[in-house]
């Protein structure tokens, strides 16, 4: 009897431990591809990895990754089915919690008031951080000089087109008028204002890229800082 | 005289030096596919005529990714459709310095492409 207890112990043992050793790199793996923002093959392999491994802890951490793999790719739904089982787990519930709230931003606010002073901890620290341009000061030049704003913001060739664009339309719509062709001056003015409104805003929308860009690390440091449930794995 | 330097001058100024980081072209295909349920992926006709008659006849492509057609529909529906034109004419004409502007960069077939779609609609 003690024999075969002995015998079933060190099957079970074995059994655990060639499924670890399979499974473990799958999950290094998925964890890797999530790091590097390859979310289709990162939710694939957790997926995989979720449905193979024997070891419970490791089950529920991929499953996380796994969902969180899938909201980055705007697979909400999917994610939720994967995620929500697990806010029953009161181990869980605070992370889940927290990743729910971070990318679905209907239910940021919902949630923001249960982890409220983290996330205006988090909004604070980011209202803080240094912006490159500004985007009010862009659109003013380019109204008051179209391309004047691209050129603020650094963006020397589009600057030229739009210069160039917004004056052919505006000499094109002048010169119409002045031989008294009223239809196509109208529809030339027309084209010149698509032009001109579409420069201002497309340097102020310039400015604010460029701002989220300087500022995507720091944001990402502020983030891992206030939400550690967020952090990327190591 | 001096004609090296000034053509290295223009040739400073008018290139564009990626700030970008480089991303899977599969996964941010996806993304965006998802992001306009799929619409902004299925051409209309007449962005048939021109993408596949005068887009080829004059080699141009798109550097941007959504191409603009893509994000004046994503915009269109995130922002209302006077916007989102207007935003599109702008991402239009700041396609030559791409580069500089976009989020990241992805490899399209031996192609660079420069992501950028900013979420919010916001100007000010």
């Amino acid at each position: 009897m003690i024999f075969f207890n002995y015998l079933i112990l060190f099957i079970t043992h074995f059994v655990q431990a060639d499924c670890a050793l399979k499974t473990d790199k799958l999950f290094e793996q998925g964890k890797a591809y999530f790091t590097n923002g390859q979310y289709l093959l990162a939710a694939n392999q957790l997926a995989t990895f979720t449905l193979l491994t024997c070891n419970e802890a490791q089950s529920l951490e991929a499953r996380i990754f796994w969902a969180r793999s899938l909201y980055e790719l705007n697979e909400a739904v999917e994610a939720e089915r994967v995620i929500l089982p697990m806010a029953k787990n009161q181990m869980w519930e605070s992370k889940v919690r927290v990743i729910r709230a971070w990318y679905q931003p209907e239910l940021k606010q919902s949630l923001a008031l249960v982890e409220q002073d983290r996330f205006s901890e988090f909004q604070r620290q980011v209202s803080q951080l240094e912006t490159i341009k500004k985007p009010w000061l862009a659109g003013t030049l380019s109204a008051v000089v179209p391309g004047a704003g691209q050129a603020y913001n650094g963006n020397f060739q589009s600057a030229v087109l739009s210069f160039v664009l917004n004056s052919i339309f505006l000499s094109a719509t002048i010169e119409l008028h002045r031989e008294k062709m009223g239809a196509a001056a109208l529809a030339s003015g027309m084209l010149f204002s698509v032009v001109y409104l579409g420069n201002i805003m497309g340097s102020m929308d310039s400015s604010h890229s460029l701002n989220e860009n300087h500022q995507r690390a720091d944001q990402e440091r502020i983030r891992d800082q206030v939400f550690p449930e967020l952090r990327l794995p190591q | 005289m001096f004609q090296k330097e000034i053509i290295f001058l223009f040739l400073l100024l008018g290139t564009s030096v990626s700030a970008a980081y480089s991303r899977n072209l599969i996964d941010e295909k996806f993304k965006l596919g998802r992001q306009a349920e799929g619409k902004p992926l299925v051409k209309t006709e007449i962005e048939k005529i021109y993408k596949d008659v005068f887009a080829r006849t004059m080699y141009s492509k798109c550097q941007w990714l959504p191409s603009d057609s893509q994000y004046l529909k994503i915009k269109a529906k995130q922002c209302g459709q006077a916007r989102g034109s207007l935003l599109a004419v702008g991402r239009f004409l700041a396609e030559a310095d791409a580069a500089l502007i976009s989020e990241h960069a992805v490899n399209d077939n031996g192609r660079l492409r420069f992501v950028n779609l900013r979420e919010s609609c916001d100007i000010f």
